[in-house]
């Protein structure tokens, strides 16, 4: 069984559809992004498969639970498996990064009343952020950081749930070459290190190419090619075939 | 439960969930497209209801004593530090000027015996609590919308849902009951500071200050602060309520802040003086003086 699947997904807001009968199958372990023009659905998708907008009509199983309807409550149960590490980090600016870290761990722990302590707290966190390569960062506040370095700790943030998928929203957008490399290569190691299910929203083509094991191309809020890396390359479908000419120049035939 | 749908706000907080924030609350894109008559009164209607949803759920999780302790500790520390200077100032002028102009009429008419009890009197029913209220309102209140609101726009409100943490647990109703507390304080703070300064203005008119405290123990009761702290215990809770609905609402990046901080201390402020009617009636109906 799938790990993730969408079936007929349909989004729409007065006077326009935003998705149009999507349909996706995500296996365990898989790393799938889903790249698009600017407009063409793909953040919208990724807020729905994260139960953060709701859809039309259509189903979402997220390991076998289908979120679409579920009320926020029923919705928290299938987001304690789930990480999201946002465009812009989204950490909690009033909060330092080992607090962002623990942030998630200490409201469900306190909530089901076993409190982690401190000890336990702070080897996780120094194992993050280890994992995310930024040691020794506990007490830097967000805004002592740079965008790479947030988007690292937004991934250590995630992590720290101990998800089992991962959804990334641009996580190279505004990075120079080598931080957005860094990132990948974190996206990877994140994957094989924590055996995560990880979908990547992203139009960094360079970046698609490097790190997944299939690509989902939206079009006007369709999907127009769903494949491997080397699929897409191959692929007559003309809107992968201009993204690709327009992205990567030596890759288009 | 079931709310309305609408366009922006209405995909980030859906929910039918009854611990949850309504759905409707952060959408108000029908307020600035020059609507008819009656979408406009829709949206009031919306707006009211969204309110009292989110009253209704914010007291459901207070009960449920679903709030961390240390996140209301903050809220009561920031509120009290943030806005007791600017009660200070208000209610110690205010009540200064309004003795400048008793003492002189009461002296020139020879009732110097009533300032003292009737500017207590007006404070501790009235004064106390609402000049508080604007204050907290104003400063308070502000920074919770702008607060709340720049969380939305960074996509800090979603990363709490991501996380399975309501931010009605997390966010509102620690802000709401913290208001709710500290405002009364404040109004007592009001209380004391208007009548210290209603004293040495009214020393300097002639009335002394014997004369002064006397007639505050002769014309007040326990009742006037009683009905004072009634009276700021609603606006404590309208203030936090409101400022968490506006910073909720927040489109649009830095302008949408801006925006929803504006719309805070207006909407503050209108309820304050709008409940402050209702309640004087109240109060006055069962008893009051």
């Amino acid at each position: 069984m799938s790990a993730i699947q969408v079936k007929d997904l349909i989004y729409e807001v007065p006077g326009k559809r935003i998705l149009d009968h999507i349909n996706l199958e995500i296996n365990a372990g898989e790393i799938v992004s889903i790249m698009g023009q600017s407009g063409s659905g793909k953040t919208s998708l990724l807020k729905m498969l994260t139960g953060l907008r709701a859809a039309t009509s259509g189903s979402i199983l997220i390991d076998g639970v289908d979120i679409v309807g579920l009320s926020e409550r029923e919705l928290d149960k299938v987001r304690l498996k789930t990480g999201l590490v946002f465009q812009y980090a989204a950490l909690f600016d009033s909060l330092n990064v080992y607090d962002n870290i623990v942030f998630g761990v200490t409201r469900h722990k306190v909530s089901s009343g076993a409190r982690p302590g401190r000890a336990q707290l702070d080897q996780m966190v120094s194992e993050l952020l280890a994992e995310v390569e930024l040691p020794g960062m506990e007490e830097r506040m967000p805004s002592q950081l740079s965008g790479g370095q947030q988007k690292r700790i937004g991934l250590a943030r995630a992590l720290a749930m101990k998800p089992e998928f991962v959804f990334y929203d641009e996580p190279t957008s505004g990075l120079d070459p080598i931080t957005a490399r860094t990132i990948d290569d974190l996206i990877i190691t994140t994957r094989d290190r924590n055996q995560v299910t990880s979908v990547v929203v992203s139009h960094d083509l360079a970046s698609i190419f490097r790190i997944s094991d299939r690509i989902a191309m939206l079009d006007q809020g369709r999907v127009v090619f769903y494949g491997t890396p080397e699929e897409a390359r191959l692929s007559k479908v003309d809107m992968v075939q201009r993204f690709i000419a327009s992205e990567l120049p030596g890759a288009a035939h | 439960m079931t709310f309305t749908m609408r366009s922006g706000y209405t995909d980030a907080m859906q929910s039918e969930s009854p611990h949850d924030i309504p759905a409707a609350v952060k959408d108000h894109s029908t307020s600035d497209s020059g609507v008819g008559f009656f979408e406009a009164l829709s949206g009031i209607l919306e707006a009211v209801g969204d309110s009292a949803i989110l009253a209704w759920n914010t007291l459901i999780t207070v009960l449920q004593g679903g709030i961390s302790p240390r996140d209301l500790l903050a809220q009561m520390s920031a509120i009290g530090a943030d806005s007791m200077f600017v009660v200070l100032i208000v209610t110690t002028s205010t009540g200064a000027v309004f003795a400048l102009y008793a003492a002189r009429q009461a002296m020139q008419f020879g009732f110097a015996q009533f300032v003292g009890g009737g500017i207590a009197y007006t404070f501790f029913n009235e004064l106390g609590p609402v000049l508080g209220g604007v204050a907290l309102a104003a400063r308070s209140g502000a920074a919770i919308a702008a607060e709340i609101g720049s969380m939305v726009v960074t996509e800090q409100v979603d990363a709490l849902r991501a996380m399975a943490v309501s931010p009605l647990r997390y966010l509102v109703a620690p802000r709401v009951l913290a208001a709710l507390i500290m405002m009364p304080l404040l109004a007592i703070i009001s209380d004391v500071c208007g009548l210290i300064g209603s004293m040495f203005t009214s020393r300097m008119n002639g009335v002394t200050p014997s004369v002064y405290w006397e007639s505050v123990r002769t014309m007040c009761h326990v009742s006037d602060v009683r009905n004072g702290l009634v009276k700021a215990c609603v606006f404590g809770f309208l203030i936090g309520l409101s400022a968490c609905m506006q910073g909720l609402s927040t489109e649009g990046g830095a302008t949408g802040v801006g925006k929803a901080t504006t719309r805070s201390v207006v909407m503050c402020v209108v309820l304050i003086f709008i409940a402050d009617v209702i309640i004087a009636r109240l109060l006055t109906g069962v008893g009051g003086h």
